[in-house]
């Protein structure tokens, strides 16, 4: 078995190389020279803004946010001890789409008066409570006496998300044709309007977070064993529980809120890195967001490049290369030996 | 010592443990016998748990201080829990397992520190051959002993604070194992007690496990105490009987310095007539 130290080398190269193949890869192709002519400053003006207002913004809001959602990801399915479980299931993404539905649906009325920055983030703002606010409540609902009832959470999680699901489809069911249109392109994701706003935005945060998740490593390794387990080892399970969480959402409602709903990272990038490296939180977390980072990069690059000029929302690809590749470890690991 | 003074546990309606009086004393062997249900797990968790499950009354000291007052990672340090058995919500390693035994001191031990702690722990329980075993690939018995050095682990202080007291709280230990294992297991247990001081407390099953190596005995039925004190005193036909509903004989063990107890049926002379049993 490899050292976690190569392993950790091994993702930074293929984050790497990924992140110059995205720069120099898209509809107007860059060369190796033009690209380093670029990113000294000697490039032509088009090629200068092409790579440093175009490309990178883009391409780092990809690494951000293909970190934290495997991240995320991988702490949920920590805490819930359930390998299905996704940051979804806490409330965030059905809150955030609730939001932004109706944002996107009601902002014309609502926002005339506004200043125009305001409009323009506006979708983003409402995701981002909207999360917020679901994550709340699901919070509430299962907390009590002082102590944090898991499977409360989980089932709350899934009730809220169908109130919200449902609220939404009455969105959608009133919204003009251009409207759903704005919907369908917002729940299937998107990095296409990636500035360097945005990233200063959720770069920070989502470093940060990760730092804070990864102090929980311990216990959530310790999680593995039960809340009763962990509790006697002498960690304070509902601390621990509250802080994955409030981060959890924290990060996930950053994202979907800069670039809408983006499926399947937080759900296989973990479980390929179990498959291979084992379940040791103290290496999956860095790991995880390493390797999602890399992930939405490539799926990126790709959405801008197959059907160019024009692109594919990222959800789908996501989906498409996620779930049929998720199959094939489940299948194989299912011959080779016990999977949970 | 751990005393548990009136220890009440009500759980949906239900009285589970209903007034019980305990003590676990360092360097003894305290065990908990009784009929399915009769309370022993839910004992064994409000001595060792700061917030338990259910409605609960009474009060659990440890060396003197009140439970709820300790910092969790300090009785973290200070006692450990066997539990029946753990599923894990993702496969780890045996080793990784018993590694997590010594996350309440993480970061006063170095890498080097940690792996040899793991290794001697491994190798006392003879887990050395499965270290990089997945852990839910393990049958019941091997599970158990990974447990254990994970609990061993976790009290292991090297040397630092010796004064302090340690305890270990077993529930059912033996029930996975094969005979031989469960007396190794009750070996190693009762070693831990008379060589490091430990305070080791068991629920356990067999009657002469229990008659063989215990110091303590507590019987409980119903949630409710029936007798609790040393083995001598409280190892007698009538306790058993008014615990267990069954019969027994109580010799001398031809072999060990303890009692040797036989369970004979009790009242259920129709099922089998010609072997009724004897009152004596």
């Amino acid at each position: 078995m490899k050292s976690n130290a190569s392993v950790l080398a091994s993702l930074l190269i293929l984050l790497l190389a990924l992140l110059i193949g995205g720069v120099m890869t898209g509809a107007y192709e860059l060369s190796a020279t033009e690209l380093w002519w670029a990113l000294t400053g000697r490039a032509e003006e088009l090629e200068h803004f092409l790579v440093w207002q175009v490309r990178m913004p883009r391409l780092v809001l990809a690494v951000v946010v293909g970190a934290a959602l495997a991240l995320t990801g991988a702490a949920t399915q920590g805490l819930f001890r359930n390998p299905l479980a996704e940051p979804t299931l806490i409330g965030v993404t059905s809150g955030a789409m609730l939001f932004a539905v109706l944002m996107l649906v009601l902002s014309a009325r609502l926002l005339a008066g506004f200043p125009l920055w305001m409009q323009q983030i506006s979708v983003s703002l409402a995701a981002f409570a909207g999360a917020l606010l679901t994550t709340g409540i699901v919070y509430r609902l299962a907390a009590g006496r002082g102590r944090l009832n898991v499977t409360t959470m989980l089932l709350a999680g899934i009730a809220i998300a169908a109130l919200a699901g449902a609220f939404t489809g009455l969105m959608v069911y009133q919204s003009t044709e251009s409207q759903l249109r704005d919907i369908t392109f917002w729940s299937l994701g998107s990095l296409g309007g990636a500035n360097w706003t945005q990233v200063a935005i959720a770069a920070p945060l989502i470093v940060v977070g990760g730092y804070f998740l990864r102090r929980d490593a311990l216990a959530l390794n310790a999680f593995l064993l039960g809340e009763r387990e962990a509790a006697q080892l002498g960690f304070r399970v509902d601390r621990v529980k509250r802080r994955v969480i409030v981060w959890v959402a924290l990060l996930v409602g950053v994202c979907i809120s800069l670039t809408g709903l983006i499926g399947f990272v937080g759900l296989v990038i973990p479980h390929l890195l179990r498959l291979w490296r084992g379940t040791d939180y103290r290496q999956l977390l860095l790991f995880s967001g390493l390797l999602g980072a890399s992930f939405l990069l490539g799926a990126d690059t790709l959405a801008r490049t197959i059907v160019a000029p024009a692109e594919l929302p990222i959800g789908i690809l996501t989906a498409l290369v996620g779930a049929p590749f998720f199959l094939w470890l489940l299948l194989r690991e299912r011959r080779k030996t016990v999977f949970l | 010592m751990i005393r548990g003074t009136n220890l009440t546990v009500r759980l949906g309606g239900r009285v589970i443990l209903d007034g019980v009086d305990c003590t676990v004393r360092p360097g003894r062997v305290t065990v908990v016998m009784g009929k399915n249900g009769a309370g022993k797990s839910t004992l064994l968790n409000r001595l060792a748990s700061r917030n338990s499950e259910g409605a609960v009354a009474g009060a659990v000291e440890v060396d003197g201080r009140c439970l709820s007052v300790y910092d969790p990672k300090e009785l973290g340090r200070k006692r450990a829990v066997l539990a029946q058995s753990v599923h894990l919500g993702f496969p780890l390693s045996v080793a990784e397992v018993v590694e997590i035994g010594c996350y309440g001191r993480y970061d006063a031990l170095t890498t080097r520190q940690r792996r040899e702690r793991v290794r001697h722990y491994l190798d006392l329980l003879e887990l050395t051959d499965l270290r990089d075993r997945s852990y839910p690939t393990l049958s019941g018995g091997e599970q158990k002993r990974v447990l254990l050095a994970k609990c061993l682990l976790q009290l292991d202080h090297d040397g630092t604070d010796q004064k302090t007291n340690h305890y270990l709280l077993l529930d059912e230990p033996t029930a996975a194992l094969d005979v031989e294992q469960q007396y190794r297991f009750v070996h190693l247990a009762t070693g831990l007690a008379r060589e490091r001081g430990m305070g080791v407390f068991a629920v356990l099953h067999d009657l002469n496990l229990a008659a063989r190596f215990a110091d303590d005995l507590i019987f409980l039925k119903g949630g409710k105490l029936v007798a609790a004190g040393p083995k001598a005193s409280v190892l007698t036909k009538t306790i058993i009987r008014t615990t267990f509903d069954v019969d027994c004989l109580i010799q001398a063990h031809p072999r060990a310095d303890c009692p040797l107890i036989t369970t004979l049926p009790y009242e259920q002379p129709n099922l089998a007539p010609a072997c009724a049993p004897q009152r004596t």
